[in-house]
């Protein structure tokens, strides 16, 4: 009974169950088939090497305060208003944008160092995932240097100011890399 | 006997020609960076691209032409959301809100004062960041080769790059933190080289009769020298690599209380710090505050009866580090 109980579970975290609603029902009620389910993801992730380094004991109450400090669908915290309109829109962005994307200014560019003209391609990048961006193993991820209370947003619009501005000088040094004013598009502000 | 001959001048050729398609197959990174930096300027293309970030997703259109006297013209045009176009003639950008019947006009006299201090840009980005040739692929229909570019530290972000073969322009690009997560990327569905564009394609589709015009001319950039500019402002760290490049005074004109913007780069990646004097009416908040715009963090704290801001396309760790560090010279 059981090992039944564990291969539904299975394939429902599978994906490939059709009626869940009982089971889903039974796993609600049932602290055993809880610790199974909990069991399996853990499992799962450890196999696809999804465990993160660090695992924040906090975030169960973390999240709670989140949830909570949201504002509510139906009767909008006045202190959480966005406004749906972008400011300067999607970008002074790109105009700049594109042509700065990774523009290195050429006027300061001195013939480059190299040996030669060519470069052999390294077995192991040319063995990995083309679209994986591989770091050092030794990375170790920074403190949580965020406490939770700080991350707000400043939808205001003195930031947007900022951001704009910042976006406007990295233009000029057209070192750019990814449309600098292309992320003005998100910026949202206040009536 | 003259078959040997003919084996062995075979055999050179073969191995000559695979030379050739060695060289051809793994440029330089660095070369291409270069190449991608000048096509991007020099070239007429008009292209479609994405740009994801978050959970956003925008669609734009991008066309560029380089005048026969070296101007650059430029219109972006938003295909998605709300109906808006900026145009750029030289150095004047024109920003068309018809949503809000408003021309923003910017004119930056600043051009000129691109600094000239920063030495050998890619041989200084070469010190901070690492170049690969990570392979090849297929973007928007043409062939690419695929670029990263690492961070040493952890106080940057790294980059995967790809650039098309043919014309070395930028298709597609991803900006990545340390552990390799995408933060934003920018990838063209369409991109056409052309001889020559069109002046009527640089002209706005929208209908500007109406509209309030609002000018905002920027001419208080000033390249910091170290005999005559004199910062009040401070900073104890700064990741290595980093050192100023600008700063101007009061660069928001609508703000009410002066502001001074400092603005340092390691080459690539660009942080700004703005300071600006707390009056009670413009500041109420006290507490610390960081947020991210697709790549772009911010920290925000106060200090010295100043509201100090950090504003850079590196991760959150940084930008807090480098507003904490910051404070009122003597």
């Amino acid at each position: 009974m059981k090992k039944q109980k564990q291969e539904i579970l299975s394939t429902l975290i599978d994906d490939e169950l059709t009626n869940n609603k009982e089971i889903l029902d039974n796993l609600i009620s049932n602290e055993e088939m809880k610790d199974t389910w909990a069991r399996f993801h853990l499992i799962g992730d450890c196999l696809r090497g999804n465990l993160p380094k660090k695992i924040d004991r906090n975030f169960s109450s973390n999240l709670k305060k989140i949830i909570a400090n949201e504002p509510s669908l139906f009767f909008p915290n006045k202190n959480y208003k966005l406004v749906k309109e972008p400011i300067i829109g999607f970008a002074i962005a790109a105009s700049v944008a594109i042509f700065a994307v990774l523009g290195i200014q050429r006027a300061d560019i001195s013939p480059i160092e190299t040996t030669a003209s060519t470069v052999h391609m390294k077995k192991e990048i040319v063995d990995s995932k083309l679209d994986t961006f591989s770091f050092p193993d030794n990375y170790v991820a920074p403190a949580n240097v965020e406490e939770i209370n700080e991350y707000d947003f400043l939808s205001n619009q003195r930031l947007n100011n900022y951001l704009i501005n910042h976006s406007q000088y990295r233009n000029d040094l057209k070192m750019n890399t990814v449309l600098p004013y292309a992320r003005i598009v998100n910026i949202e502000t206040e009536d | 006997m003259n078959h040997r001959v003919l084996h062995f001048i075979f055999l050179l050729i073969l191995l000559n020609s695979k030379f050739v398609t060695s060289n051809e197959l793994y440029p330089d990174p660095n070369n291409l960076i270069d190449e991608m930096s000048s096509a991007t300027i020099d070239l007429n293309y008009d292209g479609i691209f994405i740009y994801r970030h978050d959970n956003k997703m925008d669609t734009m259109r991008i066309i560029h032409k380089k005048n026969m006297n070296g101007d650059v013209s430029e219109r972006l045009i938003s295909l998605s959301d709300n109906e808006r176009e900026i145009i750029r003639k030289k150095n004047t950008v024109k920003y068309l809100f018809p949503d809000k019947k408003i021309i923003l006009v910017e004119e930056d006299s600043s051009k000129q004062l691109i600094p000239t201090h920063i030495p050998s840009q890619i041989k200084k980005i070469t010190n901070f960041y690492r170049f690969e040739i990570a392979g090849n692929s297929r973007v928007a229909g043409l062939d690419a080769w695929i670029i990263n570019i690492k961070p040493i530290d952890k106080y940057r972000y790294g980059y995967q790059l790809w650039i098309d073969k043919q014309s070395k322009l930028l298709l597609k690009s991803k900006l990545k933190n340390y552990q390799g997560m995408t933060l934003e990327d920018v990838m063209f569905v369409q991109m056409q080289v052309m001889s020559d564009i069109n002046d009527s394609l640089l002209e706005p589709s929208i209908s500007t009769e109406g509209f309030k015009q609002i000018y905002h001319v920027n001419d208080k950039v000033k390249v910091p020298s170290q005999k005559n500019h004199k910062k009040k402002w401070t900073t104890s760290w700064m990741p290595v690599g980093f050192s100023m490049s600008k700063y101007s005074k009061n660069p928001i004109s609508t703000n009410s209380a002066p502001v001074e913007h400092y603005i340092y780069s390691d080459g690539l990646a660009t942080i700004s710090i703005f300071v600006e004097k707390i009056i009670h009416t413009n500041i109420n908040n006290t507490s610390p505050k960081i947020t991210s715009f697709g790549g772009v963090n911010t920290y925000s704290k106060q200090t010295d009866g100043h509201q100090i801001t950090a504003v850079g396309e590196v991760p959150k760790t940084t930008v807090k580090l480098i507003a904490n560090s910051v404070k009122a010279s003597n």
